[in-house]
């Protein structure tokens, strides 16, 4: 394939992904299952600081609680089926008491008034052990 | 340059470039609050399907909201992405999955028991 036809294809492609896909259509629904850590190895706690719309602050992560998995919801194609989550139980160092969002998804228009952090949720691969 | 040949030459560029990024690379990491809503979710259950199986799910309550957050300095790749997590009621899982899942903290071995949540893309706006 001679250089320029490399660039036009690129070009093309790259412009058709970024007008088909918005942000937020790449991103799958997840079903989150509470997990039981089997300590091989034993999770090392850590404090790493984060930063989001809320709060920077430092964030103790304390131990694996969920693993999640990309869903078909009602039908619905997963989008990238390899991409997992796995959250942990943190603890924020900075006390936060969050803003009231208004939140629009498939369910309808909620009012939400944000508490503490519970979770954060790490992206990563995942295999099942047979 | 016939059309044929750049349809060809096109489709090894896109599958190159599908295969050029892993996924998970473009996904976040996400901050999740627990959180209290005014008012109930109007569809009580979905069906779901995913590598441990199908099965309809009973949507309880929103519980969780997610931001996009930045980890020791990594930055946020789509500060637009967030999710809403609703605490969800299914089957326990007849013969629970051995996880093997690494990630920046090394390998976690787990147990996956049962469904907790269904989280769910959404738009956020800030009340002042």
């Amino acid at each position: 394939m001679s250089l320029k036809r490399a660039m036009i294809c690129s070009v093309a492609a790259l412009v058709a992904t970024a007008a088909a896909v918005p942000a937020q259509a790449v991103l799958d629904h997840y079903k989150c299952y509470a997990a039981k850590d089997l300590k091989q190895p034993q999770f090392a706690r850590t404090t790493l600081p984060t930063a989001d719309q809320f709060v920077a602050t430092n964030t103790e992560f304390k131990s694996p609680a969920f693993v999640c998995n990309p869903v078909s919801k009602n039908g619905s194609p997963i989008i990238n089926p390899n991409d997992h989550l796995v959250c942990y139980k943190i603890k924020d160092e900075q006390k936060f008491d969050g803003p009231n969002v208004t939140v629009t998804d498939q369910f309808g228009t909620l009012k939400l008034d944000v508490k503490k952090a519970k979770l954060l949720c790490v992206p990563g691969s995942k295999t099942i052990v047979p | 340059m016939s059309v044929k040949s750049l349809l060809v030459g096109c489709a090894v560029v896109g599958v190159a470039l599908a295969f050029a990024a892993p996924s998970h690379a473009a996904l976040d990491h996400y901050k999740c609050y627990k959180i209290k809503k005014d008012v109930l979710v109007n569809q009580a259950s979905a069906l779901t399907a995913d590598q441990f199986g199908s099965e309809t799910v009973s949507i309880k309550k929103a519980f969780l909201w997610c931001n996009p957050v930045s980890k020791d300095g990594s930055g946020i790749l789509n500060a637009n992405d967030h999710l809403l997590c609703y605490k969800v009621k299914g089957a326990n899982l007849a013969t629970p999955p051995h996880i093997a899942s690494t990630n920046q903290y090394g390998l976690q071995q787990l147990y996956a028991k049962k469904p907790f949540l269904l989280c769910v893309p959404g738009n956020k706006v800030i009340i002042p």
